[in-house]
């Protein structure tokens, strides 16, 4: 499965793309990664990720105007939030726009791996 | 126009204690808050990262490190890169953390900006309400978070 990373800060952005090596998610491919809501509309119409990990506070495009142009593309892409913003109105606006997970920053490798295993379950 | 109360710092200072046990798994030291001088700058560390808080509130949140406190972070997070532009962008990251879990602390209407982040600055705090200097150390290493946030016209209206 391609998936692709978003997330403004590149420190997050190489940790998300290390822990998809984890043994549990054999079938993750990385496909590319983005530091903004309009370079990830890009990679996905190039690519067209089955999977994004989407952080939502970013400069030019944010989180949620990148998940409705990501549903735009495919209303099939599985779409994980990675945001400090943990609070229930965010997490619920997210889920609206076509978020399927939400996990909060700071996370842990193996929190990263349960989220994405749940996404992929679905 | 109204301060930050006691209270709403300690739920904020809770969870920058939360970031570190978190993400590293060693808890941070969290020393007694003080009110910062408004009379002398504010000298930070080597790195600070700054968001920028609207809505409800107004004014910024300020986390500032040394270069080793953030290697160590970073040597957490298994990065294999060192330079300064990562340090750069972790101590903004950082800082987009404790600033997401101060908008949990003081509610939704505390709107965040992208985190700024800037070397070795010093800063002179505004007059009033004073912001509050949180010192902490974290595996032996010193470092701050100011607080700088009082209530808008906003919530007023």
């Amino acid at each position: 499965m391609k998936m692709l990373v978003v997330d403004d800060s590149s420190v997050i952005r190489n940790r998300i793309v290390q822990v998809s090596r984890h043994p549990d998610l054999p079938d993750l491919d990385v496909v590319g990664t983005a530091r903004h809501g309009g370079e990830a509309l890009l990679l996905a119409r190039e690519y067209l990720p089955d999977v994004v990990t989407m952080d939502l506070t970013m400069p030019n495009v944010d989180g949620v105007a990148c998940i409705k142009g990501l549903m735009k593309i495919s209303p099939d892409m599985r779409i994980l939030v990675i945001s400090a913003l943990g609070d229930r109105k965010t997490a619920l606006n997210a889920m609206s726009c076509g978020a399927h997970g939400f996990l909060h920053k700071p996370f842990t490798s193996e929190e990263l791996v349960e989220g994405l295993k749940e996404l992929l379950k679905d | 126009m109204r301060a930050l109360q006691e209270q709403e710092l300690g739920a904020f200072i809770a969870s920058v204690s939360h970031f570190f046990k978190h993400a590293t798994g060693d808890a941070a030291e969290i020393r007694s808050a003080f009110l910062a001088d408004t009379d002398t700058y504010l000298d930070f560390f080597d790195f600070s990262g700054i968001v920028d808080v609207s809505g409800e509130w107004s004014g910024s949140l300020y986390f500032s490190a040394p270069r080793g406190m953030l290697s160590h972070i970073l040597l957490s997070y298994g990065s294999e890169s060192y330079t300064d532009e990562d340090h750069m962008d972790l101590i903004g990251e950082i800082a987009n953390m404790f600033s997401g879990q101060a908008r949990k602390a003081l509610g939704e209407g505390l709107e965040i900006s992208v985190p700024r982040r800037c070397t070795r600055i010093a800063i002179k705090p505004g007059c009033e309400p004073r912001p509050y200097v949180v010192p902490l150390a974290w595996r032996g290493f010193e470092a701050i978070v100011v607080v700088d946030l009082k209530t808008s016209r906003k919530a007023l209206n």
